[in-house]
């Protein structure tokens, strides 16, 4: 049974893990990096977790198989 | 930060350093002068590729697809075998798998290992363009004098990565990105291991994610050679992120090659300006006959730093022996 939980902590894990290496490529200074990585994190983050709500709303409403 | 570029002529010998190395690997190092490194690749490349496929019993070829014109393949991707492409397409044609004989790949104790060494040999391939190409710039873009020769061109930095994530950047002394990037890309690898039970770098069992999890490199090849004795009996919840974890790492890597290698390649043009190709410039190079001229001589308007040195700036010799 897949835990909400852990599906969240690992959508964080990979946030980080793709802001770090995009920012990495993209930036050369210390400073760059941490500022672009918060901000790369989060649109990642929050464009996946979009798109499972949006997921989630519509296979519970009208995408329902109707009985 | 203005990015600098190679010369126009440099990069004219850039592309088939890269197109005959993806080819043959060893090929391009060998027309950029680099004759003992050629042999070097070339038979590390075909070592691993011919007892990868006679260890495994040609079994290779079932993850393969052949495009045909009528009853002939013209092509055979083979993932990532393929970049070693020539011997790839004439070993697939050659050589028919043991199952086509009827027999079984797990009649083959050592296929996993064979696996391992053929996809290494592709991997190996893809890198040898990289190292080709930092090679031809080490050669053609020669440090201004007065300046220091940075420790690695940008090929060896491009290959430090494939060996572990980071070292490339470390060699470079970007110890902050070698960190991060390292310890970001090794640890996405061993969770994503974890999720799936240590038992899901498995060529017969997810062969697409295989080729991904294939570039992570050392650590990578090293975590299969340890764990394919390792087979998943019970259903593993979260095997699916772990194959997307794994597989993300290998692809992750390949982006921190190719920074490293376009940092490693901004540090050399920054202390560098363009001499005469070797042949032009005779086997002992441009030391003790004054010195070339200096950036504005020779490079011709078509990048590298050319406002730098002056016409009569003696050069330092040939950078042979600096990569």
């Amino acid at each position: 049974m897949i835990q909400p939980l852990v599906m969240f902590l690992l959508l964080v894990a990979f946030s980080a893990v793709l802001a770090i290496v995009l920012s990495c490529y993209r930036e050369d200074e210390k400073t760059a990096i941490l500022k672009g990585m918060a901000r790369r994190g989060a649109v990642f983050f929050v464009a996946v977790a979009g798109f499972a709500a949006v997921a989630y709303l519509m296979s519970g409403t009208f995408l329902l198989p109707s009985s | 930060m203005a990015v600098i570029v190679p010369a126009k002529s440099t990069r004219e010998r850039i592309v088939p350093a890269v197109g005959f190395s993806i080819l043959i690997p060893g090929l391009g190092h060998f027309l950029a002068g680099r004759k003992k490194e050629a042999l070097y690749w070339f038979f590390a490349c075909q070592v691993t590729m011919i007892l990868g496929m006679l260890l495994a019993g040609h079994t290779q070829n079932d993850y393969g697809f052949p495009f045909t014109i009528g009853d002939s393949t013209i092509l055979f991707v083979l993932l990532p075998e393929c970049g070693n492409f020539l011997v790839t397409q004439i070993v697939t044609r050659l050589y028919e798998s043991i199952e086509a004989g009827g027999s079984a790949p797990t009649e083959l104790p050592w296929r996993q290992f064979g696996y391992l060494l053929s996809g290494v040999s592709g991997v190996l391939g893809m890198f040898s363009a990289a190292h080709a190409a930092g090679c031809v710039i080490a050669d053609n873009e020669s440090i201004r004098a007065g300046e220091v020769a940075p420790k690695v061109h940008p090929g060896k930095a491009a290959l430090l990565t494939l060996l572990l994530p980071g070292l490339g950047h470390w060699v470079t002394g970007r110890r902050f990105k070698a960190y991060m990037l390292g310890g970001s890309i090794i640890g996405l690898f061993l969770l994503g291991m974890a999720l799936g039970g240590f038992g899901d770098f498995d060529r017969q069992r997810h062969p697409y994610y295989w080729a991904g999890q294939m570039m992570l490199g050392g650590v990578g090849w090293l975590t299969s050679a340890l764990t394919n004795s390792i087979y998943i009996v019970e259903h593993k919840t979260y095997i699916d992120a772990g194959l997307l974890f794994t597989t993300s790492a290998g692809f992750f890597n390949v982006i921190a090659a190719l920074d490293a290698f376009h940092r490693a390649e901004q540090d050399w043009l920054a202390v560098g300006t363009q001499v005469k190709p070797k042949a032009a410039s005779g086997p002992t190079g441009p030391t003790g006959a004054g010195g070339n001229p200096g950036a504005g001589g020779i490079s011709g308007g078509a990048g590298g730093l050319q406002g730098g040195a002056g016409g009569s700036t003696p050069m330092p010799g040939n950078k042979g022996d600096q990569s």
